[in-house]
């Protein structure tokens, strides 16, 4: 499975060189605003993970790719694995941005600061994991190319469930959660995301053994 | 010996197309031939036994393991043609040839360079400068250097000259020399199977219409030809595939003895078909069941 992660870094090697600096630089478009740095930054994270599959889709590789002697669970794993990387990366260059454009604007950017933090990287991670939960999917089932227009209306729609969900219990939520540790807190959060993660591997397996390749 | 590939009762359906039924077997040290017609499901058939599609129900197995259950080991014997080859088209031919060697454990770099000397294919050329001819070369440079058990091709002499066609041909016959190896290839080209193939199998809308050894094919069945006017209902019943036109008819026979019974004392001629008359009267002539 870790060939197959190396294999995807290794096709788009040439890309990761200039992606830090565009990263970086891109990045300073947003930097007055904590929701905006924070949103251009999982944009942006998002955008270099799906380039390998796009590539792929591009190429059409997935006939001679699923003809290596690997399982093809582990081509969807891998693909997992090798966004988690991308990531990780984005992380490190998006935390590393915001310490530099605070350095470089220390008065106007205070804002940033709020970012710095534990906190700012679980909220970037979070958001960025679930981009991947629920474009892998529909990569595996349409291909990366179809998944990208279909994305959007799936982030809307996911983004509208959850909003109401929030609106129908936040009262009786904010009043449980006081009761709750924290502790526990973060364990049923992790939990959920396993959970949520585990059901998006599972479709990804199950739409990309039926796929025609 | 396990033959190096079984198939029973195979079958795999998509909305418009099914496969009904399939059983064939290839002995190991052997060459079978895959034909067909456009759509017939040959590639279907190679990627079923490749296990990169599932399938609806039955059984293959290559060199006695299930395909599904064993898929890394068998995957790892198998030197894979693919119909089209598609790679990463910047990648130049050494870049590509070191990123399959990482998943194949018996990768021979020796080998795959000696094979692309062999068939003029340059390690520094960008895979996307490469010619469809160059490109198919490349795919089999690649299935050709790890030592594989079982070569699986789908239609790999596609847009390759004659010259290295017919290199290629004999360069299968060279593989199963080595009795534990075989090969399994999709063709259009008739003159091909009938050149290399020990076995051959004709498939026809999802459905094999035969297949076995090439010597009992051509054992079994017959071409007649002749004018229309010996054509009665006790003759045409005989007929596998007929074309009929205005100076006469030809068709399969698949009955030798029962039709020179039907057809004696009329004018008409017995002769050993082509694969081509195969294949063009079983698919474009009129079929009796």
């Amino acid at each position: 499975m870790l060939k197959l992660c190396w294999k995807d870094f290794y096709v788009t090697r040439w890309f990761w060189i200039p992606a830090p600096f565009f990263f970086v630089l891109l990045l300073s478009t947003f930097i007055f605003s904590k929701l905006s740095y924070l949103i251009a930054g999982v944009i942006l994270t998002f955008a270099m993970m799906v380039s390998i599959p796009l590539l792929e889709d591009h190429y059409r590789t997935e006939g001679i790719i699923s003809s290596l002697p690997i399982k093809i669970q582990s081509i969807v794993l891998s693909r997992y694995i090798s966004s988690l990387f991308i990531i990780l990366i984005g992380l490190f260059f998006w935390m590393a941005s915001s310490f530099f454009y605070g350095f470089l604007f220390p008065e106007s950017l205070t804002d940033l600061k709020s970012l710095q933090s534990f906190e700012g990287g679980a909220v970037f991670l979070s958001l960025s994991l679930l981009l991947v939960v629920l474009f892998f999917p529909l990569s595996f089932r349409y291909g990366a190319g179809k998944a990208l227009f279909v994305f959007p209306a799936v982030i809307i729609s996911f983004s509208a469930i959850i909003w109401g969900a929030l609106q129908l219990f936040s009262k009786g939520i904010s009043h449980s959660v006081q009761q709750i540790p924290v502790v526990l807190i973060i364990l049923i959060l992790l939990t959920l995301f396993s959970g949520i993660m585990s059901f998006s591997v599972f479709l990804s397996n199950k739409f990309y053994k039926s796929k025609e390749k | 010996m396990k033959p190096a590939l079984e198939i029973k009762n195979l079958c795999k359906q998509y909305h418009d197309f099914e496969m009904k039924g399939i059983n064939l077997t290839l002995p190991s040290g052997y060459i079978m031939g895959l034909i067909g017609p456009n759509g017939a499901g040959k590639t279907t058939l190679i990627k079923l036994i490749l296990g990169i599609i599932p399938r609806k129900s039955g059984e293959i197995k290559v060199f006695g393991m299930d395909n599904s259950a064993h898929e890394t080991e068998i995957k790892s014997r198998i030197g894979f043609v693919h119909e089209e080859p598609c790679y990463h088209n910047y990648l130049k031919v050494k870049e590509a040839s070191s990123l399959f060697s990482r998943f194949y454990p018996d990768w021979d770099q020796g080998h795959f360079q000696t094979h692309c000397e062999d068939f003029n294919i340059p390690l520094n050329k960008r895979i996307s400068a490469l010619s469809r001819g160059t490109k198919m070369k490349l795919s089999l440079a690649l299935a050709l250097s790890h030592d594989a058990d079982f070569l699986l091709m789908d239609e790999p002499t596609t847009g390759l000259d004659p010259v290295f066609r017919r290199e290629l041909l004999k360069m299968f016959s060279g593989v199963i020399q080595n009795q534990n190896k075989a090969v399994l290839f999709s063709t259009h080209i008739s003159s091909d199977l009938e050149r290399t193939a020990d076995y051959i199998t004709y498939l026809q809308n999802g459905n094999i219409f035969f297949s076995g050894t090439k010597d009992h094919l051509f054992e079994t069945w017959a071409l007649v030809k002749g004018g229309t006017d010996i054509l009665d209902h006790r003759a045409q019943k005989l007929f596998k595939g007929i074309r009929k036109s205005r100076y006469g008819f030809k068709a399969l026979i698949s009955d030798k003895e029962k039709v020179q019974l039907v057809l004696s004392g009329k004018n008409y001629v017995m002769e050993k078909p082509s694969l081509d008359d195969l294949m063009f009267l079983l698919s474009k002539g009129k079929i009796n069941a």
